[in-house]
């Protein structure tokens, strides 16, 4: 595309963006009653906790059960090296 | 399985916060619409009393399940799964008597959020229910792993919890 037919489109971009009027998407504009308010409000701030509450809950959660939930995850790999898996490696001395 | 019922929780975040403003933008008085059937709130009363009893049976035999492995888990998770059968049996007959007074999918504001918000609850509780047949069919047989066993509980724990909400909300 020339340079020319870019500026004409960013032009007519600009023209479109002095168009605007009411926005028609949003309720509260233009139902703006009180109730319609306030269940904007709320669920706005519902939906904002909501997912922050959930991994908040779901990190608390592992940090408190993470030894139980993890205990057998290299039992495979212990079983195989023959390393206990609730045990640290003794360390061997030095010659 | 705990990733899944995250967003499923935000799925139904999304119907009841949509709901909720839909409800509050209508004109004092217009909700719910004036020529709508009405909910049956007391016999859904009942059902919600039938899936929270299936919840704790099934609480009751995640203990037992592990104090006593699953013969001792067994009845508890029959139990759950005849009253969330008779939860998901329940609503299927108030949906037909609703569908045959005239409330639609199409009928009105009401009737899509109805039948879209309790509908993909009652399609989550089908599915935990025979989830929770093949549970009680592998503890029979003795193939139950714990892993499957604790996947099934926290998807009906979560079909549970979140019918109060949804019942609260659309219901009342």
């Amino acid at each position: 595309m020339s340079r020319a037919a870019w500026i004409t489109r960013l032009w007519a971009l600009a023209a479109a963006c002095l168009w605007t009027g009411v926005a028609n998407a949003c309720a509260v504009c233009v139902t703006a009653n009180e109730r319609s308010r306030l269940a904007f409000f709320f669920t706005t701030i519902f939906l904002t906790l909501l997912p922050l509450g959930l991994i908040i809950g779901g990190l608390y959660w592992l940090s408190r059960n993470a030894h139980d939930v993890f205990a057998g995850e290299f039992a495979d790999r212990d079983e195989v090296t023959g390393t206990p898996t609730d045990e640290p490696p003794t360390e061997t001395p030095h010659a | 399985m705990a990733l899944f019922i995250f967003t499923e929780v935000m799925l139904f975040a999304g119907f009841i916060s949509a709901f909720a403003i839909a409800k509050s933008s209508a004109p004092l008085g217009a909700w719910p619409p004036p020529d709508q059937p009405r909910l049956p709130i007391e016999r859904t009363a009942i059902n919600t009393v039938a899936l929270l009893l299936s919840g704790v049976a099934l609480v009751i035999a995640g203990r037992r399940h592990k104090q006593g492995g699953a013969g001792a888990a067994n009845p508890f998770v029959g139990l759950a799964l005849l009253l969330g059968a008779t939860f998901v049996g329940l609503q299927g007959l108030e949906w037909r008597a609703l569908l045959a007074q005239g409330l639609t999918l199409t009928s009105s504001q009401l009737g899509s959020f109805f039948f879209m918000i309790i509908g993909t609850h009652a399609l989550h509780a089908i599915v935990a229910v025979f989830a929770l047949a093949l549970t009680w069919r592998a503890m029979n047989t003795g193939k139950l792993t714990p892993g499957s066993f604790t996947a099934v509980r926290l998807f009906w724990y979560f079909v549970v919890l979140v019918w109060p909400l949804l019942y609260w909300q659309v219901y009342l």
